[in-house]
């Protein structure tokens, strides 16, 4: 019994501290899209893009992240930085970019079909498809080399590499994903 | 399956992209549909724009909380220390754990918002007013968060996938959807 409310003491406390670092992160997003918000409105279908990219983009970061935390914690992979510039870290690196592409193309192909299935207005299967993968290259190609580096060298330091692995992952990725749409929104409807 | 194949699965680029794709494909079009019923309640974001600092944190908390749940889930399942039962110790410390902390950011997020916002551009519909809303929408959202994460651990070993490939990207994506049409309901009670 004693042991079982240890782990819950620990599962609470992990779970907490996770989730508010986290929580400030994704406050910070929810500022960053109030503030962009005009942009979101003026040409609402650019919101159908906004919670699919954040969850591929979460998805893909939070996977990739999680895949370097199983290999860390079967010690395929050392704390340090020969750590991370091994072949393990730049295959998943690899990967990672293969998986956005392809997944933002999908993306961009799902959103147009839905809004037009719909009824609604969409920006264009072209249009969608561009600013998916523009969006999406730009993410993975920032967050996961600061991914590798938060859950290699957190480790290192005694941060729970599972527990980085999820609420880092997807708080970074949710507080860039909002600026990427916009400025590929900006660069690519005028 | 050999514990060192496994292990080299997860910096294998062909076994990732064979093991993520189905499951990226499934998660890009919930999160299309996710797209769409946030692009629905586009009149509703415009004239309540303080909705858009809600967004993030909220639908983000929900597959944060999943994430850390399915992680934990994850490595203990790989490595063998938590029988697949619903009153296993891990899985109750998983659950009391996880809800408690969860409705504890929820319960700052609100307020917390509430005060950023006085700061910013994006006017507050009111203390009480916003604290209900992300209090309440927040522990909905935990339970369904809870259950999905779980649930889908279990399908995910059962299924002879790695976790950290399978479960997270199914439970992120189904909590933006619930998470939106969640937020959208309670906002307009109160």
């Amino acid at each position: 019994m004693a042991r079982i409310e240890t782990r819950f003491r620990y599962f609470y406390i992990d779970s907490l501290e996770a989730l508010f670092v986290f929580a400030v992160m994704a406050v910070l997003a929810g500022i960053i899209f109030g503030e962009l918000r005009q942009r979101f409105i003026e040409l609402p279908a650019l919101l159908a893009l906004v919670p699919p990219l954040l969850n591929t983009g979460g998805n893909i970061i939070a996977t990739f992240s999680s895949r370097l935390a199983t290999l860390l914690n079967a010690g395929k992979i050392e704390t340090s930085l020969s750590g991370i510039s091994s072949k393990e870290v730049f295959l998943n690196i690899v990967a990672a970019f293969i998986q956005s592409l392809i997944m933002a193309i999908v993306l961009g192909f799902a959103v147009h079909f839905i809004l037009t299935l719909f009824g609604r207005p969409s920006l264009g299967l072209l249009q969608n498809t561009a600013i998916a993968v523009f969006a999406l290259l730009l993410l993975t190609f920032s967050l996961s080399s600061i991914m590798a580096l938060i859950v290699i060298l957190g480790a290192k330091f005694g941060l729970d590499p599972d527990t980085v692995a999820g609420p880092f992952a997807t708080g970074i990725v949710d507080l860039s994903a909002i600026v990427f749409l916009y400025v590929a929104a900006g660069l690519l409807t005028g | 399956m050999n514990e060192n194949r496994k292990i080299e699965r997860l910096f294998s680029v062909k076994d990732i992209l064979k093991n993520s794709l189905p499951v990226l494909i499934t998660v890009a079009i919930i999160g299309a549909v996710a797209g769409f019923a946030l692009e629905s309640f586009e009149e509703v974001l415009a004239a309540n724009p303080f909705i858009f600092l809600l967004i993030p944190p909220v639908i983000g908390l929900g597959g944060s909380l999943g994430g850390i749940i399915d992680s934990h889930l994850g490595t203990a399942l790989d490595f063998e220390i938590v029988k697949m039962k619903i009153d296993d110790p891990v899985i109750v410390v998983n659950i009391a754990g996880g809800f408690l902390s969860s409705i504890t950011v929820f319960a700052l997020l609100g307020i917390i918002l509430h005060f950023f916002s006085l700061f910013l551009g994006t006017p507050s519909p009111g203390l009480f007013e916003v604290f209900f809303t992300t209090f309440i929408t927040g522990v909905l959202l935990s339970v369904v968060t809870i259950v999905l994460a779980i649930f889908s651990a279990f399908i995910g070993e059962y299924l002879g996938e790695t976790a950290d490939d399978f479960a997270l990207p199914i439970v992120t994506t189904l909590i933006d959807l619930i998470g939106i049409l969640i937020l959208f309901y309670i906002s307009s009670i109160f």
